[in-house]
């Protein structure tokens, strides 16, 4: 599976790095980056719950 | 076409929501039995209420299909046509433009960005709790509720401290100008007086932005007035109503989530033990007094094509409104929603809205009102209701005017 970040809606709340640290992390710049852009299916349950909390609605996977 | 159940209008009169607050049995019987329920009521156009959570997620979820343009609130008709000319915000917009304008702020209100001005703010909070300490007696919304948001917003903007008075005045007779109370001696009120406030606004604002084109300094005006868009400075309208939508939004409503907090600490005293008694709890109190208070009352979408949701049919032009505090009580999403519980986890609110129209300064809101919930949880020695809320006459924000108090705090 895929994880698509929408950079014209991320805005850095962070929300995303607490569910799931291992794809998710904040760089010095304040810019989000992901960390494994096809994470392992044993990730799925932690990057729908970064989906769901984004409060920009910014992440979607993609299958 | 199937016809869609109706709504009540007490939803939607100002009325109502001045002598009885949030028409919360409404909302949820429209819940259960109408998620999607026609509504008409004088002098506005029909709509349809949303009130479910999922709902307005999905609404949220689609800025392309479901617009802002077309119609942000409902007032009447008279004053929709004038208003919608003399402003355009964020607020009024849509992607692509939507997201041009919103990028030129977006860095200055990050979590990250705003998280350095922590104690700057519980600093600010406290020298206005100074001011009451011994004073006993109180209104804490002109005395706490107003100042700091104003104060902070002002800073940002470089606009100067002196100015506040007006600020507050202003933006009480554009947001609230139904309310008669604020209401000029001189008789003008209603559409004449939202339209004269921001006509006067615009004045002033022009005169700082002209100086920060000459000079710029370290704040969001400078910022404003020398972004360009297409090789372009920003037009006046642009440009002006975005330096109002900053004054106002940051205003009014964390004026209200804070003293509408209070309230509710003091309806609850468990709760307020809980606070007083455990500075931890601080983040998820102030969480939950935004889910309790949810200060802006609804906000219309416009479908650009015919839609079916819940199986009400909706012609493309038909209007959407989305309820946020009917959404903040779905017992689908929230266990024991009317339980105010300072300690609630998870709280997936949305008083702040969602997606791309999320609340801008939903971060430092949150700052706001734990700089000064951390004052008052760790200086409160005594408080106690005097009176009941005077409320705002409006069906955009719950407002509360005045909340009468004996309080008394401990030195910081």
């Amino acid at each position: 599976m895929k994880i698509k970040v929408d950079r014209d809606l991320c805005e850095s709340n962070e929300l995303c790095v607490s569910s799931c640290p291992q794809v998710f992390k904040m760089d010095e710049n304040d810019e989000l980056v992901v960390l494994i852009e096809n994470p392992d299916e044993s990730l799925r349950h932690d990057l729908i719950a970064a989906v769901n909390i984004c409060p920009r609605l910014a992440l979607s996977i993609e299958d | 076409m199937s016809a869609a159940p109706i709504a009540p209008s007490e939803i939607i009169d100002p009325n109502y929501y001045q002598q009885n607050g949030y028409p919360y049995k409404y909302w949820d019987e429209l819940r259960k039995n109408a998620p999607i329920a026609y509504c008409e009521h004088k002098n506005l156009v029909p709509f349809y209420a949303v009130t479910r959570y999922q709902d307005i997620i999905d609404v949220s979820k689609q800025p392309m299909l479901f617009e802002n343009a077309p119609l942000l609130v409902l007032q009447p008709q008279s004053a929709a046509e004038g208003q919608e000319m003399r402003l355009r915000t964020l607020l009024n917009m849509d992607p692509p433009d939507h997201r041009t304008y919103r990028k030129l702020m977006s860095k200055y209100f990050t979590k990250n960005r705003l998280n350095a001005s922590q104690t700057t703010l519980d600093d600010v909070a406290n020298k206005i709790l100074d001011k009451i300490e011994d004073k006993g007696d109180i209104d804490f919304v002109t005395e706490v509720s107003m100042t700091l948001p104003l104060a902070v917003i002002a800073e940002l903007l470089g606009l100067p401290a002196d100015d506040r008075d007006q600020f507050f005045k202003w933006t009480n007779e554009v947001i609230g100008s139904l309310d008669p109370d604020f209401a000029r001696e001189d008789g003008t009120e209603g559409t004449e007086l939202a339209m004269k406030a921001l006509e006067e606004v615009f004045e002033y604002c022009t005169k700082f932005v002209e100086d920060r084109r000459k000079s710029p300094k370290d704040d969001l005006t400078s910022v404003l007035a020398n972004a360009k868009v297409e090789g372009n400075y920003l037009e006046p309208l642009e440009l002006l109503s975005y330096m109002f939508l900053l004054i106002a939004a940051g205003n009014e409503t964390t004026r209200n989530a804070t003293t509408g907090g209070m309230l509710a600490l003091l309806e609850h005293p468990e709760q307020m033990d809980i606070a007083l008694k455990n500075p931890g709890v601080l983040n998820s109190a102030v969480e939950e007094m935004v889910r309790w208070t949810s200060p802006v009352i609804h906000f219309c979408r416009t479908p650009n094509k015919d839609v079916k949701l819940h199986g009400v049919d909706i012609s493309a032009g038909e209007h959407l409104v989305l309820f946020y505090p009917s959404a903040n009580r779905d017992e689908n999403i929230f266990t024991d929603p009317y339980r105010f519980d300072v300690l609630r986890d998870p709280n997936p609110q949305l008083g702040f809205g969602i997606g791309e129209h999320l609340c801008l300064g939903a971060h430092l809101a949150r700052l706001e009102l734990r700089a000064v919930f951390r004052g008052l949880f760790n200086r409160i020695e005594h408080v106690e209701l005097k009176g009941d809320p005077s409320r705002l006459k409006s069906s955009l924000i719950g407002g509360i005017k005045h909340l009468p108090m004996q309080m008394n705090l401990a030195a910081a």
